[in-house]
């Protein structure tokens, strides 16, 4: 499967993306639809370079994607440092799981925008409340995929380590924590998509800078060309992002898909 | 491989002719669709009335389907996508949908702003006047007529904007914030207003703006081609709200209790709103339409091309073709 | 340990199984072994196990008597479902028996712990080390200084051939060599037994032959006491000292015999001992034996 070059499948992804593109220009030439409805190329072009010289509402194109990768990423490292360890404990120990599998199974279905006024309220209109919800958006799937990841571990990988003298807490660091990683990751990468779909959610209030308060912004404004540019920009990263964490996914459980 | 190829290919092919046909078809509906939707926000005016009377069902003619929106943005949404044939909106948003080339056209006003929309500041903030303003929180929701009112209340008393932090927040987490004290100030309507002005001192209102000049309201819109196909729901709509505005202004008592009914709230705060708000008569709509709105949503849509909000706003002709008293005209007569 | 263990275990010599035993019903099993209670090294004293099934309790195991002795390498063979595992997990201190004891050197076996080595059937490595790291795992969370146990990890590797695989990681290795790796990782800690779980069966029948040579030479050099689970008959005599049958359903003791075609391959170096006649019969009369199950 590890052709080089151009495989079919290559070949077919960029012939979508190639298709979408004209599509996008096709329509948009025909004139059948008003700017408001589908901008063109080129006004979302010439949107992106007005907003990256000139800024939108006080602050350029660059502080708005820095503000939501500050938030998005200090978010996610508190995901990391907590919903990983609680999640694993949690699979590990059902003592643990059954103090947190309430809490977490209660608020996992709820919409962010649901609580997230309760979060206002309780943290203010600053980072606090922004963190909150993204924090919160993003512990669920880590916090799940790790307990399912334990619990998928081959009970003989267990016993194997119990046979060799291993006590409970070397079980865990040595055995439960890599053999879980995959499955680890794969909430991570979950986390990401969803923190990604709540930033917009997060910058509704009393945000005056970010990406997700910046295609609010647009839209209020019936601005299509800066809120395509912003979903564009908004979609390349949320890609670059996940590329990332498949990187380091790479480098760290490099056992992954060879057992 | 070829051949699959060459399916997958049609069936892309298929797919993106689905997409497209989809998105035309989604464009408006059928012109001899005997029905009408509307869009309603639910304002403190004639449309309250007509609801809770249920004139619309009962007196236009046609199938009417009601829709409740929550911002003016989103009626821009739903006229600008046909899925609604008249709305109503605040003279922001529909400044926004006629500079964004939306076909529509302003017929009526629903309402003037007058202390209906309020800017109010916490009793220990120490803010008296606009100018105070500097250095403090105050928030508003962005892009609606109280976020215009307030950045030209700034504007004539000399404020840069930028000497204030000026936060964008839901009427519902203004409420929230002013109770954390997180905010000094904050421009907005009922009911919030009513919970913040417990606490609070009034530093302007639309009232007092509006004759500075700076008039915001709320006024109903149509799609053109809703209009011209049927031109008589639209007048007898005016009708509706002509009758409306009579109970309003003649027999406040009846219009105060409508509302209070149809909202689920107290009469007497109904009663406040109602004054809070002006009405016209048919005269003066025919007045407002011909001579004063275009200009308005002319000086708004101006003032968003300034803020750098929308791009470009077209000239005085294009707002005036717009705007229209043809609907008031037949209705009155 | 003194080498007269491999004397005791050929002592009395087996007749060839009786053919009476082939439609084997009678209530007692055959018990061999019968040493010094001092010599053994575990007693399975009426081991019982039962599971819960769909429509009650689900008899796995009845009546389970027999001892092992020091430096014995006992084949338990059987049919497939005979619950030959499930006593192997019972020894390892995985479950309990739902009736019966098992003593290991006097004192009842509960729970897991590194006197009982076991070698599963796909050996859980840890993919995240190298194979030096999986082979020196035991000693390491033992709490063995690291200068103590890498040179028996070097040893233990050299022993299973692996020498130079030390530093490749698991993924890396065919499935005999990861087996090889699993038998290093439970010998390093020096176990009082090693049980071994059917460990070549998922392997392609050239690797087995050599992991089987290994196994055995292990066996012969060590003098540990090795428990091993299979379901081939010519495995069972190509390594055992000491060949125990279990009856399909319930798994019961129906044979319990001496072999020594393990030493002869060793000490006489009988390479093809397998086409003897005498290796036959043994293959015949077993096979006979469990397939009338």
């Amino acid at each position: 499967m590890k052709k080089k070059g151009f495989t079919i499948e290559r070949v077919l992804t960029i012939a979508t993306v190639v298709l979408i593109f004209l599509a996008w220009f096709g329509l948009t030439a025909t004139g059948a639809f008003s700017e408001t409805i589908i901008p063109s190329p080129k006004s979302v072009l010439e949107s992106l370079v007005d907003v990256s010289q000139n800024g939108y509402k006080g602050h350029t194109l660059l502080q708005h994607l820095g503000t939501s990768l500050k938030r998005l990423i200090i978010a996610y490292g508190l995901v990391i440092v907590t919903a990983v360890p609680l999640g694993l404990l949690s699979g590990y120990n059902s003592k643990v799981q059954a103090i947190l599998d309430p809490i977490i199974e209660f608020y996992r279905p709820l919409p962010p925008l649901a609580y997230y006024t309760i979060l206002v309220l309780w943290m203010g209109i600053d980072e606090g409340s922004k963190l909150a919800l993204l924090f919160l958006a993003g512990f669920a799937p880590v916090y799940i995929a790790c307990v399912a990841g334990v619990k998928r571990i081959k009970e003989d990988y267990i016993y194997g380590a119990e046979t060799l003298g291993a006590n409970k807490w070397q079980i865990f660091f040595y055995v439960i924590i890599p053999a879980a990683l995959t499955d680890v990751f794969t909430g991570l990468r979950t986390a990401l998509g969803v923190e990604y779909t709540t930033l917009v959610a997060a910058e509704m209030v009393a945000a005056t800078a970010g990406m997700g308060w910046l295609v609010l912004d647009a839209s209020n404004y019936l601005r299509s060309d800066i809120v395509f540019m912003g979903v564009i920009i908004m979609g390349i990263t949320g890609i670059l992002l996940d590329r990332l964490i498949q990187f380091i996914e790479k480098r760290i459980v490099h056992w992954k898909g060879r057992t | 491989m070829k051949q699959n190829f060459r399916k997958f290919s049609a069936l892309f092919l298929v797919l993106v002719l689905a997409v497209l046909s989809f998105a035309a078809c989604s464009g408006g509906k059928n012109k001899d669709d005997n029905s009408v939707t509307i869009g309603t926000l639910d304002l403190v005016n004639g449309d309250l009335i007509a609801q809770y009377e249920d004139w619309y069902a009962k007196e236009l003619g046609v199938d009417v389907k009601i829709i409740r929106f929550d911002s003016g943005k989103d009626i821009n949404s739903a006229i600008a996508s046909g899925g609604i044939d008249i709305g109503q909106e605040g003279t922001s948003p529909a400044a926004l949908a006629i500079a964004n080339d939306i076909d529509v056209e302003v017929f009526w006003v629903a309402d003037v702003i007058g202390s209906a929309e309020t800017l109010v500041a916490k009793k220990d903030s120490g803010i008296k006047t606009i100018k105070d303003l500097k250095g403090k929180k105050v928030a508003t929701p962005f892009a609606s007529t109280a976020h215009y009112s307030l950045l030209n209340a700034l504007k004539q008393n000399g404020v840069a904007e930028t000497d204030v932090e000026l936060l964008d927040l839901q009427p519902d987490d203004i409420f929230a914030t002013w109770q954390r004290n997180d905010i000094d100030a904050a421009y907005v309507w009922y009911p919030v207003l009513d919970n913040l002005l417990a606490d609070g001192v009034v530093v302007t209102d639309s009232a007092q703006l509006a004759e500075q000049g700076v008039i915001t309201a709320d006024v109903n819109v149509v799609r053109r081609a809703y209009a011209e196909a049927h031109p008589e729901v639209v007048q007898k709509f005016v009708e509706l709200q002509l009758r409306a505005n009579d109970i309003i202004n003649k027999q406040p008592d009846i219009a105060a209790q409508d509302i209070s009914k149809k909202l689920e709230i107290e009469e007497a705060d109904a009663a406040k709103q109602l004054k809070s708000f002006s009405y016209l008569d048919a005269a003066q709509q025919i007045e407002q339409l011909d001579n004063v709105f275009a200009q308005v949503l002319k000086d708004t849509a101006d003032f968003l091309v300034e803020q750098k909000s929308i791009k470009s706003a077209p000239d005085l002709e294009t707002f005036q073709s717009k705007v229209t008293s043809e609907f008031v005209k037949a209705a009155s007569k | 340990m003194s080498e007269s263990w491999k004397e005791k275990l050929y002592e009395p010599s087996d007749e060839l199984i009786a053919v009476e035993n082939v439609n084997y019903e009678g209530p007692e099993p055959i018990v061999e072994g019968e040493g010094t209670p001092e010599e053994e090294l575990i007693t399975i004293d009426h081991v019982d196990l039962s599971y819960d099934g769909n429509t009650g309790p689900i008899k796995a195991l009845e009546d389970i008597n027999f001892n092992i002795f020091p430096g014995e390498f006992i084949c338990v063979l059987g049919p497939s479902g005979c619950g030959k595992s499930t006593l192997l997990k019972i020894l390892a201190g995985f479950i309990a028996p739902t009736t019966g004891t098992v003593k290991l050197e006097g004192e009842e076996i509960e729970g897991t712990d590194w006197h009982r080595g076991v070698v599963f059937q796909h050996p859980p490595l840890y993919n995240w080390y190298s194979v030096r790291k999986n082979v020196g795992f035991g000693p390491k969370v033992r709490g063995l200084p690291k200068e103590e146990y890498e040179p028996l990890v070097d040893e233990y590797l050299e022993k299973v051939g692996l020498s130079e695989f030390a530093e490749k990681k698991i993924y890396e290795l065919s499935g005999g060599m990861q087996q090889r790796v699993s038998i290093a990782r439970a010998l390093i800690n020096n176990p009082e037994i090693l049980l071994m779980d059917e460990p070549f069966g998922a392997l392609d029948a050239l690797t087995r032959e050599s992991v089987q040579d290994l196994t055995r030479k292990i066996w012969w050099e060590t003098g540990k006491t090795i428990f091993f689970i299979t379901h081939d008959v010519e495995e069972a005599l190509l390594l055992a000292s000491r060949i125990i049958v279990l009856s399909r359903h319930p798994g019961r003791v129906i044979e319990d015999i001496h072999v020594d075609f393990s030493r002869q391959i060793v000490e006489e170096n009988a390479t093809d001992i397998k086409f003897t006649e005498e290796f036959y019969k043994y293959r015949e009369q077993l096979l006979r034996l469990i397939n009338s199950q």
